[in-house]
């Protein structure tokens, strides 16, 4: 999709809304896995989407929120914030008990979707590898502590899909962990070093 | 430097959020959040007609004047309320032998399919004195959801035809307010609750 189409954005919005038709959201939202680990990812790529789509620069924008966000990490902290927050247990159940939530998932998780887009290219290397080791360990502890919990955790879910929402989340680390290793195998072994990753961490 | 301070805002608008949503890091999940809510809080109930295992109809205002523990179950239940109705009876045994002023109630949230000989049946099973511990179910429809929303009692199909629910003891005081709310196994904290909210209401009656 280039830059600049309006008609990616338009599919991009169509996307949107299909999530939050009613058989599409209520289909995501009765298991507690899709829940978390398609219904929200799906939210965030909304936003980064968009960010692939939309121009750049409107009106200069770009250029003055820029200095704000060196690093990206200002905008980091905000998208990984948001996405921590939805993943609370009782923001999970309140997304289903009470529209007011609902609606502020729909919105907020694509903006930081689209934050989180527009400011990980600035990321410097070694802060990816903070983000990925913590993304890494936190997806196993995430998955051990679902497995092990001898209560359920959210009103609006059963027992038995929070223990696969705790395989989910090994079963996430391990592919992370896969993505890693080859990540770091064959990009090392193509740009000869950490050249390649080093200009690509550059800041725009 | 507005690096810094846009890096510094943005983790503090994060920290507010979350402290928001969870009553300043207490409570991260649904039930430990009506449970300090209740506590905070005390609340009142809403009057709701029931009728119990001896087909009677009587208003939860009606109980008012000593503490009541009450229970939600559905009587088909083979997980939770058989605890729960475990718990029931450790605390029936322990108002008889001490003569104490406290009241038992079993609400079922499956009215449906709990005739009142279906809530007999339950009332025997675990022993229940009918004029101490009373087994019911709600008269009207609009009458149960009013009165699981007040309690915070939230109900899911458990996929296989019965339900999952977020079992507990609940403490009623002597005024018909909800006072605590306590984990299903935890008999003797609810009594220790019960006892005290009978005392209270003894003095100030």
């Amino acid at each position: 999709m280039k830059r600049g189409s309006w008609q990616g954005a338009a599919l991009i919005a169509a996307c949107w809304l299909a999530l939050a038709m009613p058989p599409v959201r209520d289909g995501l939202e009765a298991d507690m896995v899709r829940h978390m680990l398609v219904q929200l990812p799906l939210l965030l790529a909304v936003g980064i989407g968009l960010s692939r789509v939309l121009p750049v620069e409107v009106h200069g924008l770009g250029a003055r929120i820029g200095p704000w966000n060196g690093g990206g990490i200002p905008g980091l902290v905000l998208a990984f914030g948001v996405v921590l927050f939805w993943m609370v247990p009782r923001t999970l159940d309140a997304a289903l008990d009470h529209t007011a939530f609902e609606s502020a998932k729909f919105l907020v998780l694509p903006l930081a979707g689209f934050v989180l887009a527009r400011s990980w290219p600035r990321l410097p290397l070694i802060g990816r590898g903070v983000v990925y080791a913590n993304l890494l360990s936190m997806s196993w502890v995430l998955g051990w502590a679902y497995l092990v919990a001898p209560q359920r955790i959210c009103t609006n879910y059963r027992f038995d899909q929070q223990e696969q929402l705790g395989l989910a989340f090994l079963g996430v680390g391990a592919a992370l962990a896969v993505y890693l290793v080859l990540h770091v195998a064959v990009g090392g072994a193509r740009a000869g070093g950490s050249g390649r990753a080093g200009r690509r961490g550059q800041p725009r | 430097m507005r690096t810094v301070l846009a890096a510094a805002l943005a983790f503090t608008a994060v920290i507010a959020a979350l402290s928001l949503a969870t009553d300043g890091f207490e409570a991260f999940t649904t039930e430990s959040a009506r449970r300090l809510e209740v506590m905070r809080s005390p609340r009142r109930l809403p009057d709701v007609l029931l009728e119990d295992q001896a087909g009677r109809r009587f208003r939860l205002s009606d109980l008012r004047g000593r503490p009541v523990v009450v229970e939600f179950i559905y009587t088909r239940c083979t997980s939770y309320c058989v605890a729960l109705g475990n718990a029931f009876q450790q605390i029936q045994r322990a108002v008889l032998k001490d003569g104490l002023q406290v009241s038992l109630l079993s609400v079922s949230f499956d009215p449906d399919h709990d005739s009142v000989p279906r809530l007999a049946a339950y009332a025997r099973r675990y022993g229940a004195q009918a004029r101490l511990w009373r087994v019911a179910r709600p008269v009207h429809p609009a009458a149960l959801e009013a009165l699981l929303d007040a309690c915070g009692v939230k109900v899911i199909s458990d996929g296989l035809g019965g339900y999952t629910h977020n079992a507990a003891i609940l403490l009623v005081g002597p005024r018909g307010r909800l006072l605590h709310i306590y984990d299903w196994d935890a008999a003797k904290a609810a009594l220790r609750g019960a006892r005290r909210a009978a005392l209270r209401g003894a003095q100030t009656s």
